[in-house]
């Protein structure tokens, strides 16, 4: 058995193919995402200030309130809120807001009350930093209107209270009443979520080696297959020694990408990283058995099963969050309202595990996504099993 | 014609690429697109998901729950530290507010006694929605800034007084329009997630069939076999080209009906404009996968290759060109990069296409979809040239140019 291990491993690690969906792949898109993500979280929200049209109808000095309001959130700085254009009528903020040269316009009506004007546009789908800009201005012409009321109502009932100090200095000068707190084991952060969602999907696909060395062993897939069943050795023998072949090489293809994400690109995993390693040797486990199962199943051209494994790893992937931010979105929507779809999918599974790790203060949910990783590899390797089991090939 | 039909042979010979390729994935669009909840068109603010957990029983508290709850999607949430990490974990919530016990008595107390650095706060919940927090936050402060204010100003009040008069301020919101800008197509967000999906089902599907049928003919024994039949090479390469275009347009077509086949209802009162803009780009970037798949297929024979070339350059340029990130989300250097990829155009051209009114396209999405061309164009001219060099070294060239390259090196 120790000979079909070392002669499956040198060859498994001859193939091209496999070198590049389970080693090169993780690798190139973690650094895409790294490209893409970490220097945004780093840098913050650093929204420009928001072109917007002012309208103003007020007469007299009705709308100075609204004026020095809108000049203070516009001062040149890197704080400025807004890039506020003074029109002098709704037609030629219109054409402003059409032309998206504008977000929004805010009208000042003859008492001095400002209202808003927007116009969604094509390009408001899943998060979008437009509709976030928005709700900030929305935001500030309402707080505004509110401030106003207040005052107004302050000045109506005890006039002379506008007089003190400290009141005026509550009316003008806004408080944080808010402590932000963590209840979680390390910063939530969104980004690390793809690198978790890949991890799974890489993990995942390391059933491709999985598929190709028991190819290699099966009598009736492949030329060297029919003469290793008519050889001295076992099946039983041969099969666990190209199993624990492609697992070695799973395991090993997995921990390069995850050294490679976690000291290279200095991606965080909650600081548990012996957890991360069983967690991947146990998820290079279940795909080696599902590769196992792929191959051993009868009747489809082997040349197929790759694009069968292909095919289920996308299909996987998507509801584990690796597509972006709409497919991150689905998987929460699905794992949120049919748990038990997301228990079953291995790579969400897979992905959960890490952010299982990163996200909670115990380990207990690791451990509940370790066991049923565990009971999904027995499925497979038994189901493999099955099927490997007394198959007739060639007979009359 | 011989060649032609043995190649759509070999390409529905192989269903299983059809199925996974063409029908899984763009299924999977689907399922991207029906993730997005259609917002009504008028609709122009982020609504976030939020959960208060109210440990006071006093008015105030009650009041401000009210107040943060409205216009937004709520969460129930259980108040434990493990039901506060599930909604982190899998994204319930994006801003959770823990008020704690006695904070309506604390806040009115000091307040009065004016004793700032005693203020309670109510505790937020960080999670990964920096977007939401900032606003909900904001509005948490804006309504204890007016309660406090009222508590200042009228020193006599209760707290039933504070909160009705606080909730009658807070009531005043300014009057939102919003202005359906009306030369714009109806628009189903679904459906246009479900065209960006479309660039990596294309790319992929495409890609990957058009890959097999040339890398079948493309095999040393069977090319040399080909190229000592009466036929021309002129003509096999022009018959397999036709192949492949077929093959292109099947896929194109499916992926099209599907979209319009679940989003159509959706996207009433479209202008023909942008209909044919839509599937104007979607062709377009199909031609893109049909010239990426000639370049595999000229580079490889092995199909798990051709697998894993096409689904890593897709999700690559699906990421990069903004298909699933917004790039507006993504750092300047990242979208000057975007530029260089033909799923940016794509996207481009699809969003101009939205904006088409009547039969005719907008500029801008047909300048889009010439780049997009472009694109295809330098890649089937390295592909081919790739095939000439390897017909090269197959020594079944007898042009002078390649004799020249055949030529072993003295």
């Amino acid at each position: 058995m120790l000979n079909t291990l070392k002669y499956t491993v040198l060859s498994l690690l001859r193939e091209r193919d496999i070198v590049i969906w389970v080693m090169l792949f993780p690798l190139i898109l973690s650094t895409l995402f790294n490209s893409m993500f970490v220097g945004l979280e780093e840098t913050g929200w650093n929204i420009d200030p928001m072109p917007v049209a002012v309208v103003s109808n007020a007469e007299g000095d009705a709308g100075l309130a609204f004026e020095t309001m809108m000049d203070a959130l516009s001062q040149e700085g890197d704080d400025a809120l807004f890039a506020p254009k003074h029109v002098s009528s709704a037609q030629e903020a219109k054409t402003l807001l059409e032309s998206q040269q504008t977000i929004a316009t805010i009208f000042v009506d003859a008492q001095g009350w400002p209202s808003a004007e927007f116009s969604p546009g094509a390009d408001d789908v899943g998060v979008s930093i437009e509709r976030i800009k928005r709700t900030i201005v929305a935001d500030v012409v309402d707080d505004f209107c509110r401030s106003r009321a207040a005052i107004e109502d302050i000045a109506r009932t005890n006039p002379e209270a506008l007089a003190r100090p400290e009141v005026t200095d509550s009316l003008m000068k806004m408080a944080d009443y808010t402590q932000q707190m963590n209840v979680t084991h390390s910063k939530a952060v969104d980004y690390v979520r793809y690198f978790y969602a890949l991890l799974g999907f890489a993990a995942f696909m390391a059933s491709m080696v999985g598929l190709s060395a028991v190819g290699k062993a099966l009598p009736n897939i492949s030329a060297l297959g029919a003469r290793r069943t008519v050889g001295g050795t076992s099946r039983a023998r041969t099969l666990v020694g190209a199993v624990l072949a492609s697992w070695l090489i799973s395991f090993a293809s997995l921990l390069v990408a995850f050294a490679y994400i976690r000291w290279v690109l200095g991606i965080e995993f909650g600081g548990r990283e012996v957890e991360c390693i069983i967690g991947l040797a146990v998820a290079a486990l279940m795909a080696t058995s599902f590769g196992a199962l792929v191959g051993a199943l009868p009747r489809i051209p082997f040349s197929a099963k790759g694009g069968i494994l292909t095919g289920i790893t996308c299909l996987l992937a998507l509801f584990a969050g690796l597509y972006g931010t709409p497919s991150l979105q689905l998987a929460d929507k699905v794992a949120n309202s049919i748990p038990w779809l997301a228990a079953m999918n291995p790579v969400k599974q897979v992905t959960d595990l890490f952010y299982s790790l990163y996200v909670y203060t115990d380990l207990a949910p690791y451990l509940e996504g370790l066991a049923i990783l565990l009971v999904t590899t027995g499925v497979f390797a038994g189901v493999a099993a099955l099927l490997m089991r007394r198959q007739r090939y060639a007979s009359l | 014609m011989q060649v032609f039909k043995t190649a759509i042979k070999s390409f529905f010979r192989h269903p299983i690429y059809l199925l996974v390729y063409v029908v899984w994935l763009s299924c999977m669009g689907l399922f991207m697109g029906m993730s997005v909840n259609e917002l009504p068109a008028d609709e122009y603010y982020e609504r976030p998901s939020v959960a208060v957990i109210n440990r006071d029983e006093g008015e105030l508290a009650q009041a401000l729950e009210s107040f943060l709850l409205e216009d937004v999607d709520v969460v129930e949430l259980a108040d434990s530290e493990r039901a506060l990490q599930d909604a982190v974990m899998q994204q319930r919530a994006h801003y959770i507010a823990i008020i704690p016990e006695g904070f309506t008595d604390s806040f009115l107390s000091t307040v009065r006694a004016g004793d700032e650095s005693a203020l309670p706060s109510i505790q937020t919940v960080e999670t990964s929605s920096a977007a939401a927090i900032v606003m909900m936050d904001n509005l948490a402060n804006e309504y204890l800034n007016v309660a406090r204010s009222y508590a200042l100003a009228i020193p006599d009040a209760g707290v039933s007084e504070i909160v009705e008069r606080t909730g009658k301020a807070m009531g005043h919101e300014a009057d939102v329009r919003v202005v359906n800008i009306d030369n714009g197509s109806s628009f189903s967000g679904g459906m246009m997630l479900y065209l960006k999906f479309a660039s990596y089902t294309l790319l992929l599907s495409i890609a990957v069939c058009s890959a097999l049928i040339l890398a079948q003919f493309g095999r040393d024994e069977v090319r040399k076999r080909n190229l000592s039949s009466p036929l021309s090479v002129l003509s096999t390469n022009l018959q397999l080209g036709a192949a492949c275009l077929v093959m292109m347009l099947i896929c194109w077509a499916f992926v099209a009906a599907l979209g319009f086949a679940v989003y159509g209802g959706r996207m009433e009162g479209m202008s023909p404009g942008a209909v044919t803009g839509l599937l104007g780009a979607l062709l377009c970037y199909a031609l893109f996968g049909l010239a990426f798949g000639f370049l595999v297929g000229q580079m490889t024979h092995n199909e798990l290759i051709m697998n894993a070339a096409a689904n890593i350059t897709g999700l690559v340029l699906s990421f990069l060109g903004g298909a699933w990130v917004p790039l507006d989300l993504v750092g300047e250097p990242i979208v000057t990069l975007a530029k260089f990829t033909p799923t940016y155009y794509y996207i481009e051209a699809l969003n101009s296409s939205f904006e088409a009114t009547g039969a005719a396209l907008p500029a801008g999405a047909l300048a889009n979809m010439g780049v997009v061309l472009l694109f295809a164009m330098a890649l089937f001219a390295i592909g081919l040239a790739i095939g000439r060099l390897r017909l090269a070294r197959m020594g079944a060239w007898n042009g002078s140019s390649t004799r020249a390259l055949s030529r072993p090196a003295a």
